[in-house]
């Protein structure tokens, strides 16, 4: 292979990485904090791109200025953030207090739900809203042109883990968050109203999800069935990081997006059996992942 | 007491073997077909219900029972060729026990989400391996899977899938689960209890965790091949398709449903989630979305499943009566 070639590849791989990236710090935040395996997160991202599709589309025919267009992001994303505040008393705050199994499995109704109620919604073709990656054109990387608009979205996940990073371990609400994911019955004590707390960071992993769906609308098309590919990988990605871990999200993200890649351009179709090797490796030798704290007796 | 139990056996083989004269063709093989899921439940549920570890890779089993089955009835074999039903669920269950083994040895030094998620690279690996290999495996296509002799007599084809193979499947049904039966109620199984209620206690009164969790592991390997080397003749085809993420969410789905504490929870949520699911399928193309409400409303309102609620129901009953 050429290093044009090579360059490529790294790039197509981290475009995709990214977008795990962005489901896995919810997956993160969600069993973190209130132990949930969230299934549903694929579903949340999925309606992320349909929402953002819905906004978008309206907007172009509209014949509104692009930066409106732009604006149909983050907006996109705080409705999917909306939706999150209704199904989190709803259905999540009963789940807390179940085991693992149960939120599993109710999820995964949810997921189900999510599916089909964007088919019913949308219809089964994938749609596209491609206008911002027209406008924004290509670059010339080593005599190969490649889309402007992917660099944004690296520029983005850049920015969004820095935020999280800032704001969990730099802001008071970061420490208070922490706090109650060692101790929810010790910050109660302390005056933490843990609910209302609940609450909010179910809404932030949302938003989050919601953001990736809607980031990667305009680069990609929104299909059905959309939610379930990622999920899996992003299960993945956050255990071989390790759980509770933001780099180690991000380096697992990178990873795997990296050898999926490559398995595609060199080995069609094992490339999934390269990524779950990977995963069974990481079990085998490091089970708390690459950055996860140590397991206590009784967690193992 | 037990008499009522025989007394109920009895009307329920009766039933179960009157049935197919009964109803149409087509609702005998799907009951075969619910039949092969229910051993399938009957033995996760020795892992999950029982030992209390939640694996999302069970679909592997269930896979391998049927690769196996279709493997060996393949033309390229020549005169070694078997198409007796009876070897054939030997080398199913010789076979997902092997794999069983292997993977059950490295899976059960975790528990929680971690051991879930190792049996999910393992099936998504054997998947991809059962896309990749298409010269051995067929690729997406499958394989065709023939119709087996039983006991040494090959039946007829046109009514082997609607009628004659379902007895053979309920025969092996019956035997598979009262081995089952005999396997929870002996120290072992009771053991296994123990250790998904607080395995380090378990631990400290001397029951050997890891060899048991193992154990149960195998078991309930051994039963997804069975299930799955008996579900192979009846789809005549097998595909990739049997061994995803998503089968194995599946046997979750029915463990559930039917009650994960109960002994008869699997089997009774096998019958209701496969059913159910053929039954919305044929009214609405929007299965997945009733399934999934259904999944939310069983976790929130049942979430003892459907023998659990039942048995604290009866329960009560008789309590009062007394």
């Amino acid at each position: 292979m050429d290093p044009e070639t090579v360059v490529i590849i790294i790039l197509n791989g981290m475009f995709y990485a990214l977008s795990l990236f962005l489901i896995t710090i919810g997956l993160n935040i969600l069993y973190g904090f209130m132990k949930v395996l969230n299934i549903a997160h694929g579903g949340l991202y999925a309606t992320g791109a349909f929402l953002t599709w819905a906004l978008m589309n309206t907007a172009a025919k509209a014949g509104y200025p692009i930066y409106i267009l732009w604006l149909c992001i983050p907006v996109g994303a705080f409705l999917v953030g909306l939706l999150a505040l209704v199904i989190e008393p709803l259905l999540f705050k009963r789940l807390y207090r179940l085991r693992e199994e149960y939120s599993l499995l109710a999820t995964f109704g949810l997921m189900l739900v999510f599916d089909d109620s964007l088919r019913m919604i949308f219809g089964g073709s994938p749609l596209s809203a491609n206008q911002l990656y027209n406008w924004m054109g290509t670059l010339t990387i080593l005599g190969k042109s490649y889309p402007t608009y992917n660099f944004v979205i690296y520029a983005f996940a850049i920015a969004v883990a820095l935020g999280l990073w800032i704001f969990f371990f730099k802001t008071k609400m970061g420490r208070i968050l922490r706090g109650t994911a060692q101790d929810r019955e010790m910050s109660a004590c302390l005056g933490v109203n843990v609910s209302i707390l609940y609450t909010e960071t179910f809404f932030l992993a949302v938003f989050i999800a919601g953001l990736g769906g809607a980031i990667y609308l305009p680069a990609t098309n929104a299909y059905s069935g959309m939610g379930f590919e990622p999920i899996v990988l992003s299960f993945a990605v956050m255990i071989i990081g390790g759980l509770g871990s933001l780099k180690g999200a991000l380096v697992a993200a990178s990873m795997i997006g990296l050898v999926r890649a490559f398995g595609i351009a060199l080995m069609p179709e094992l490339e999934l059996a390269v990524v779950f090797l990977i995963l069974i490796i990481t079990l085998i030798v490091r089970p708390r992942g690459l950055f996860g704290k140590k397991f206590t007796r009784e967690e193992k | 007491m037990k008499t009522k139990y025989i007394i109920a056996l009895i009307i329920g083989l009766l039933l179960a073997s009157v049935l197919p004269l009964v109803i149409p063709k087509y609702y005998t093989y799907v009951l075969s077909v619910t039949i092969c899921f229910a051993i399938y439940a009957l033995g996760y549920n020795i892992l999950f219900g029982r030992t209390g570890l939640l694996s999302f890779g069970h679909a592997l089993y269930l896979g391998i029972g049927a690769y196996t089955v279709a493997a060996l009835m393949r033309p390229e074999l020549g005169p070694y060729r078997i198409f007796s039903m009876e070897l054939l669920l030997l080398a199913a269950i010789v076979t997902s026990a092997i794999v069983g083994l292997g993977v059950g040895a490295l899976c059960i030094r975790y528990t929680r989400i971690f051991f879930g998620l190792i049996n999910l690279g393992f099936v998504m690996v054997w998947h991809a391996l059962l896309l990749k290999l298409y010269h051995i495996t067929g690729g997406t296509d499958g394989l065709p899977v023939y119709i087996p002799s039983t006991l040494g007599i090959t039946l007829p084809y046109e009514t082997f899938r609607t009628f004659s193979f379902y007895y053979y499947v309920l025969a092996v049904f019956l035997i598979v689960t009262y081995v089952m039966w005999r396997i929870y109620n002996s120290p072992f199984g009771l053991a296994l209890k123990a250790i998904r209620e607080n395995g380090v206690r378990a631990e400290f009164i001397g029951i050997p965790v890891g060899r048991y969790r193992l154990a149960a592991y195998v078991i309930s390997a051994i039963y997804g091949g069975i299930g799955g080397a008996l579900w192979a003749p009846l789809s005549g085809q097998v595909s990739p398709d049997v061994s995803t993420w998503l089968t194995s969410g599946d046997v979750v789905m029915m463990n559930i449903l039917g009650g994960m504490f109960n002994f008869a929870g699997p089997i009774v949520g096998a019958f209701l989630f496969y059913n159910l699911k053929i039954q919305i399928m044929h009214f609405t193309t929007y299965w997945s979305f009733i399934l999934g409400l259904s999944a939310i409303f069983f976790v929130l309102v049942f979430p003892g499943g459907i023998m659990g609620w039942l048995s604290t129901k009866m329960k009560k009953f008789y309590g009062q009566k007394a």
